[in-house]
């Protein structure tokens, strides 16, 4: 059976005390917390903010799966998946990987393990904010598509 | 066959909307849903060329075939984390 893991795609603020008091088990010796912040700088240009959109159901249900793999591999005891979208500020964290583990390769391991694995799997997207008040996707493939949405549309557009 | 198919970020921007609905024949692949978003064939090809698929919230191979109902999610390069 999987050990417990808090996984979590919020707008609110990611609290550090809050992702360790999700990993309390007095079994483990270990507990690690990564978290990502909003940088400065991102291709040489200064960044302003940061807007996080997300395929929710899905970030959750393969946060759940990078878990599972996690927990194959490792003997890990708790977990912290925490992801969060909106607008964030410089200096803000989007994320928080957790791991808590009897010892501590391991836990730096499976932390490690998560965060790769939630950065190339996740149906998470950034859209920067630049000083220059620039705003792009980033990865965005510029295209020469129609600005026309197409007839079948069924919803209204929002990035 | 309906199927759903949900848009995101620039690929959003570009068609113009969240999702579509489609009516595709049986046994169409997923990498068809391409074709169904107006652009012009290389462009659609740029799109499939880096975009992934998802079905019913699982990573699939665009070679699946769709099923009535199915979720289709286009999938552009991700940032999270």
């Amino acid at each position: 059976m999987t050990p417990p893991c808090s996984i979590s795609i919020t707008t609110a603020p990611l609290e550090l005390d809050g992702a360790y008091r999700a990993l309390d088990d007095p079994t483990t010796g270990a507990a690690l917390v990564f978290a990502g912040r909003v940088r400065d700088r991102n291709t040489g240009r200064p960044v302003r903010g940061i807007r996080y959109a997300t395929y929710a159901a899905m970030a959750h249900a393969e946060g759940e799966r990078i878990w599972a793999e996690a927990a194959a591999r490792w003997p890990v005891r708790r977990g912290v998946i925490w992801h969060r979208i909106g607008d964030l500020a410089v200096g803000e964290a989007s994320v928080l990987i957790g791991v808590a583990t009897a010892h501590r390769a391991e836990a730096f391991a499976a932390c490690q393990f998560c965060l790769d694995a939630l950065k190339e799997r996740a149906p998470i997207w950034k859209e920067e904010t630049y000083t220059t008040g620039d705003v792009q996707w980033i990865d965005d493939l510029r295209s020469s598509w129609p600005a026309a949405p197409v007839g079948d549309s069924a919803g209204t557009s929002s990035c | 066959m309906k199927t759903r198919v949900l848009l995101f970020a620039g690929l959003r921007a570009r068609v113009g909307a969240e999702a579509i609905d489609l009516d595709l024949p049986a046994g169409t692949p997923a990498s068809g849903v391409f074709d169904h978003l107006g652009a012009t064939p290389a462009e659609a090809a740029r799109w499939r060329a880096v975009t992934r698929i998802a079905i019913n919230m699982t990573y699939s191979a665009g070679t699946t075939l769709l099923r009535e109902g199915d979720e289709v999610a286009l999938i552009p390069p991700v940032a999270g984390g």
